[in-house]
């Protein structure tokens, strides 16, 4: 009787490669493995919940046109944010300021207690508008570190700064959202 | 203070489910207004759009991803072609020009130069086409050397002598010259 063997999931840059050879599975296990946090981080900064899907499947077609340019100095998630917060400024670009659209009632889940419900939604409507008024390196760093877990050398990669000033980004964000929030 | 920059940075990965506060954190914290505010702000932001619907299969996502790439491949290709393309053409429409104007039947001196002009010492008088050139019969082309190169004819010190000089020999010579 011989235990079966959990095979180790492949790596980012693994799947990355793979890819690259033709193996269109490699695409799509990416897609799985990543859609979902690209799609946080998109709602987060101001995105539209109607607007997600788009944006994210927009995402990915920039990130496997250029994979080349994806330096793995920086992890996958962390690129892919930075391709998001990029056609997310192209998106605010395009309607001109108008960075907030409505919470639609439908993509929020039902929840038991209605009052409960609406405090939930207000702050989170609050927070997501304090987002979207902080500088972008500062509501990447946050999200990227709030979000995701990543550290401040991974951040400092992704974004193209130094750790240090990532640091100050963060600490920076958190004293402006605290008082937007207040 | 050091312990508010500690707890700070510990908060994301707590928030996460990553970490837990150890006690000597969960009495700063207990007692800690700041890092109460910020611990909220970390696990209101952790959590924000965990409620989203999940979107599409990724398969289907992947799949119209891949597609709109290699469309976008395909364009690029095309474009490239086609400006090699055009390229192409305008090359060949250069050389059958520039071979027009070698071989026709009224050469001149300046034939294969896109314009005569005038001499560089003299203001521009004359701008001629060489299409026009070709046109032109022979004692007209005649006229036309004689009046742009009078100074070559007449008092010039320079040698070299313009087409109006030669004899109809020198002429075959020359013919002979550009035509191989």
């Amino acid at each position: 009787m011989s235990a079966s063997a959990t095979p180790t999931p492949l790596t980012d840059l693994a799947l990355v490669a793979a890819y690259r050879s033709g193996d269109e599975q490699a695409a799509t296990e990416l897609v799985r493995r990543h859609a979902a946090a690209i799609g946080r981080f998109l709602y987060s900064s101001g995105a539209g919940p109607s607007e997600i899907d788009d944006l994210v499947q927009e995402t990915f077609f920039r990130a496997f046109r250029r994979l080349d340019s994806w330096r793995a100095e920086a992890s996958f998630r962390s690129w892919l944010f930075t391709i998001s917060g990029n056609l997310l400024r192209d998106e605010f670009r395009k309607q001109k300021g108008r960075r907030m659209l409505p919470l639609e009632d439908h993509d929020l889940p039902d929840r038991a207690d209605p009052h409960a419900d609406l405090m939930a939604k207000e702050a989170g409507e609050r927070l997501r508008q304090g987002l979207a008024r902080l500088p972008r390196l500062q509501r990447e760093v946050f999200l990227l570190r709030v979000q995701e877990g990543v550290d401040y050398q991974q951040i400092a990669a992704a974004l193209g700064t130094t750790p240090g000033a990532a640091r100050v980004h963060y600490h920076h964000a958190v004293k402006r959202l605290k008082e937007l929030m207040e | 203070m050091m312990d508010c920059i500690r707890l700070s940075d510990r908060m994301p990965d707590v928030a996460l489910g990553r970490a837990q506060w150890n006690p000597e954190e969960a009495d700063h914290l207990a007692a800690c207004a700041g890092c109460q505010q910020e611990w909220s702000l970390v696990r209101l932001t952790s959590d924000l759009g965990h409620g989203l619907r999940p979107g599409p299969d990724p398969a289907a996502v992947a799949t119209a991803v891949l597609q709109r790439v290699a469309a976008e491949r395909h364009r690029v290709r095309q474009r490239r072609w086609s400006v090699s393309g055009l390229a192409a053409a305008a090359a060949i429409a250069l050389a059958v020009w520039y071979g027009r104007g070698q071989t026709g039947q009224n050469p001149s001196p300046s034939a294969g130069l896109p314009v005569a002009t005038a001499p560089a010492d003299r203001p521009a008088e004359l701008s001629i086409p060489l299409p026009e050139l070709d046109q032109l019969q022979e004692p007209e082309l005649d006229s036309l050397l004689q009046t742009i190169s009078p100074p070559l004819t007449s008092g010039s010190t320079l040698e070299e002598p313009s087409m109006g000089d030669l004899d109809d020999q020198e002429l075959e010579e020359v013919l002979s010259t550009w035509e191989g």
